[in-house]
């Protein structure tokens, strides 16, 4: 009885915890994870896991190798944290990580063009799906445009050069300023605007004939 | 504005980049009457209302894999792990470091040379007469007329040499 008592009490705790770390900032759980706290590093990946895999996901077009990407990321995050500039915005931190690890991904893929086959044929796989994860209370022609729509802006994204597809993608999913992208990716702030300008002109020339 | 400076611009209009309000309105009347740039933001607006709805979560197990993962780096952290080949590498290096010391300790010093005592510098000796200049080739002789035979010759200022005929 007593066991179950204090397995009870424990668990409480940790929720507790759970929601306090969930309430901080990204600085105060860093300074938490550094500071000993077990819970507070999967606080942060809690807080980053889902927008990481997008952004990744996005950038390189293969969900299942993105995943393994962002797990790269983390563990990477975990190994060097200690070594974070604490005067940084860890969100930039985290994204820069993820960034230089889809591009050394894309790299390496036009090194080797039978990964680009097996994604073109994962891809080709995943297509032909049946609609069993769509909301089913939308009619069938809604269900069908929706489909159709997805794989159209996925398509239109996946067009737009490299370069142009992360300054994109972290402005319009991300909503990230120009100065986090600049600081992502590298750039100044002029060839963030230029870039994004040219992104968005041709995302519009794609998906213009597709949502007529 | 035209179509062409809308779609230059875009990005500054989207994101708020323009300071003043004439170059605002100005946008906003070009969109209001241009039916092609009015479609043409409309498609960019739906593509990425689109995009942002088409949102993916990771996999069930996603976090599973990642826990595993940072359980060995915490290990890892945890307990610094020296293999054999290293512990081995290191052994090595101390003896030869402790084996140095003790050579260097036995070693007899040697006696530090006693250094001469100072000797005055040559002078350079200027001859006054006319420098003699050796030939190696003693084929040099064969010039017919060459008073100093067997490569040795008598080199005099230009204005006293006298023309020499050449020959065999």
């Amino acid at each position: 009885m007593r066991a179950v008592l204090k397995l009870t009490t424990r668990t409480g705790v940790r929720a507790v915890e759970r929601q306090t770390l969930h309430e901080l900032t990204d600085a105060q759980v860093v300074q938490r994870h550094l500071g000993g706290d077990p819970q507070a590093f999967g606080a942060l990946v809690d807080r980053y896991q889902s927008r990481l895999l997008n952004f990744v996901n996005r950038t390189i077009g293969d969900r299942e190798r993105a995943e393994d990407l962002v797990q790269e990321v983390f563990i990477r995050v975990f190994r060097h944290l200690h070594r974070f500039d604490q005067t940084k915005k860890f969100s930039t931190w985290i994204y820069t990580i993820a960034s230089n690890l889809a591009k050394n991904e894309l790299r390496n893929r036009s090194r080797n063009p039978l990964v680009l086959f097996q994604t073109i044929k994962k891809n080709w796989e995943s297509d032909h799906r049946p609609l069993q994860f769509e909301d089913t209370s939308a009619r069938p022609d809604d269900l069908y445009r929706k489909r159709f729509l997805k794989d159209a802006v996925e398509q239109c994204v996946s067009h737009l050069p490299e370069h142009h597809r992360v300054v994109f993608v972290l402005r319009e999913l991300e909503g990230k300023s120009y100065q986090e992208i600049a600081e992502i990716t590298g750039c100044n702030l002029g060839t963030v605007k230029s870039r994004l300008n040219r992104a968005r002109n041709s995302f519009a020339q794609l998906i213009e004939p597709m949502v007529e | 504005m035209n179509c062409l400076e809308l779609r230059e611009r875009y990005t500054d209009f989207r994101d708020g980049l323009v300071s003043t309000s004439r170059e605002r309105r100005r946008f906003d009347r070009h969109v209001a009457q241009c039916a092609l740039c009015r479609e043409w933001e409309a498609a960019l607006q739906r593509g990425v209302r689109a995009l942002q709805a088409a949102h993916i979560e990771p996999s069930p197990e996603f976090r599973g894999r990642l826990e595993a993962r940072l359980a060995v780096e915490r290990q890892r952290v945890a307990e610094p792990r020296i293999g054999p080949r290293t512990g081995l590498a290191a052994a090595l290096f101390i003896a030869a470091a402790l084996a140095l010391i003790a050579v260097e300790g036995v070693r007899p010093r040697t006696q530090p040379v006693a250094s001469l005592p100072p000797v005055p510098f040559p002078k350079p000796v200027a001859h006054a007469g006319v420098p003699n200049v050796t030939f190696q080739d003693p084929r040099a002789s064969v010039v017919a007329g060459n008073p100093n035979p067997y490569g040795t010759a008598l080199v005099q200022p230009a204005s006293r040499v006298e023309p020499v005929t050449a020959g065999r």
